[in-house]
């Protein structure tokens, strides 16, 4: 794997957990609804913004990847056939329309008219990115992308990221495990009924996923009678099984971390306890995610000769 | 001549690994050292007895350019005449036209940070001095050049071929004769 090809690592890394963090936001926000409305607008701008943060560095880590950085916006001419191009014009209306709607909650301090269908408009462009960011890679020309495993592995890494990032952000504002009650109250005064729970177990969920995503590959690969084929396999079992035994290794902490962090309500130092472990587990999966992306762009092998 | 689809033909019979096909393309286009818009590759093995031979290949122009497809900037188009040209005052080495070609054809050149690839030379075809280089060059014939319509009418020539990718992905501009076995 050479040098440059590290921004995509970082790129598709960045941008799957803004996809993730965006939409698990929403079914945050639903969760959270009062009988007024959804959370002060004021954090939400503040979640909106952080997600925004990891998209646009994410979109600017991509650039490094081309030798013309600076013609970057040629790359939006061949949207008939491309998939980067059409991967670069959501990935941009992604951003555009995520700037205009952490924008009108900024301003609007509640939800706005404006609000509901600003968030429709940027989720559904944020499911788009992720899509064409996963047609780029169903090549034929490349056994070991051109499998099931590659569009399960983008989206698994959008939830994995997004759903732990949003966990990172709830307890850096001071949200704690609390036993699902009545009377249990977020730092807002709304009720946060196991939300830190629900979003660990769905984590745990995740990470668990990628245990299964490894089999489908190694299955794929191993059907594929080209030599191609055979290479990947080899490479990711033999030639990168330290790495690949890191980040199971990691994931395995992590669903560790993501059990304690389920049960913590029950621990009575759980509001110490649970920001460090949101935190760490978030660490973790981020690191093994990074492993797993440089095993997907280092273990790419071209059919033919 | 119809111009319909300009296009290869190689014999495995005939080609005797000498590269002179490669060295005519460097020479000819100017490739600097790095990449290598033709390249002469062996293959061997054993199965049902021990065999060696060796492919010329290059960009196959192929009526399916996956290349011009996946680039975002469109610097890759075909030509009418069936030649894939690669335009680098478009590119801007996001190389996705390497990765989506089956027969690594696109090459980066790290002295320009553009992809470049054969272009059957076109500026000899063009000014109607002659054909590709590298067939011209070839002291066996055992890579020619010609119209795909005539190429593929030949007795024996087949699209697919020993270790190549599936004809299919791409409907590459070039058949084959391949190896004939010389044991029993």
């Amino acid at each position: 794997m050479q040098l440059r090809d590290w921004s995509l690592v970082f790129f598709t890394l960045l941008t799957q957990m803004a996809v993730g963090a965006f939409l698990t936001l929403q079914v945050v926000q639903i969760w959270l609804c009062t009988p007024k409305g959804d959370v002060p607008g004021k954090r939400m701008t503040v979640r909106l913004i952080a997600v925004l943060a990891s998209l646009i560095l994410g979109l600017g880590v991509a650039l490094f990847h081309l030798s013309a950085p600076l013609e970057a916006l040629r790359a939006l001419v061949n949207l008939n056939s491309s998939w980067l191009s059409r991967e670069i014009v959501s990935g941009g209306l992604f951003a555009v329309f995520l700037s205009a709607l952490t924008t009108i909650q900024w301003r609007s301090k509640n939800t706005s008219p404006n609000t509901k269908w600003m968030t429709w408009l940027t989720g559904v462009t944020a499911v788009a990115f992720l899509y064409c960011q996963i047609q780029i890679y169903l090549l034929p020309s490349q056994p070991s992308w051109n499998t099931v495993a590659t569009p399960t592995a983008f989206v698994a890494s959008a939830l994995r990221l997004g759903v732990l990032g949003v966990m990172v952000i709830l307890v850096s504002e001071g949200w704690t495990p609390t036993t699902p009650s009545r009377h249990s109250r977020s730092p807002d005064g709304y009720a946060p009924l196991g939300i830190l729970q629900g979003l660990s177990l769905v984590g745990l969920v995740a990470v668990l996923t990628e245990l299964l995503i490894l089999p489908v590959q190694v299955a794929d690969l191993a059907r594929d009678p080209s030599p191609a084929a055979a290479s990947s396999l080899y490479k990711l079992t033999y030639d990168y099984d330290w790495l690949l035994g890191l980040r199971f290794g990691l994931l395995f902490v992590a669903t560790a971390t993501l059990a304690v962090m389920l049960a913590s309500h029950r621990i009575p130092s759980s509001s110490r306890l649970a920001p460090k472990l949101a935190y760490a587990s978030f660490c973790i999966v981020l690191v093994a995610e990074v492993c797993g992306r440089f095993l997907f762009y280092a273990t790419r092998v071209r059919v033919g000769i | 001549m119809t111009t319909k689809q300009h296009a290869f033909f190689f014999d495995a019979n005939r080609c005797t690994g000498c590269r002179t096909c490669e060295i005519a393309c460097k020479v000819e286009n100017g490739v600097e050292m790095g990449p290598r818009w033709r390249k002469v590759r062996t293959v061997q093995g054993d199965e049902g007895g021990p065999f060696m031979y060796h492919v010329s290949m290059s960009c196959n122009h192929c009526e399916v350019p996956v290349c011009a497809e996946a680039c975002p900037s469109g610097a890759i188009e075909k030509r009418p005449d069936g030649i894939v040209v690669v335009d680098q005052s478009k590119c801007i080495g996001a190389r996705l036209c390497a990765w989506a070609c089956p027969y690594d054809a696109p090459q980066f050149s790290d002295e320009t940070g553009k992809m470049e690839k054969c272009n059957f030379c076109s500026h000899r075809i063009d000014a109607g001095t002659g054909g590709p280089a590298c067939a011209e060059a070839c002291p066996t014939k055992a890579l020619q050049w010609g119209q795909l319509e005539d190429i593929a009418a030949r007795d024996g020539v087949t699209a697919q071929f020993g270790p190549l990718p599936e004809a299919e992905i791409t409907k590459p501009a070039i058949r084959f004769i391949p190896l004939r076995p010389v044991h029993s």
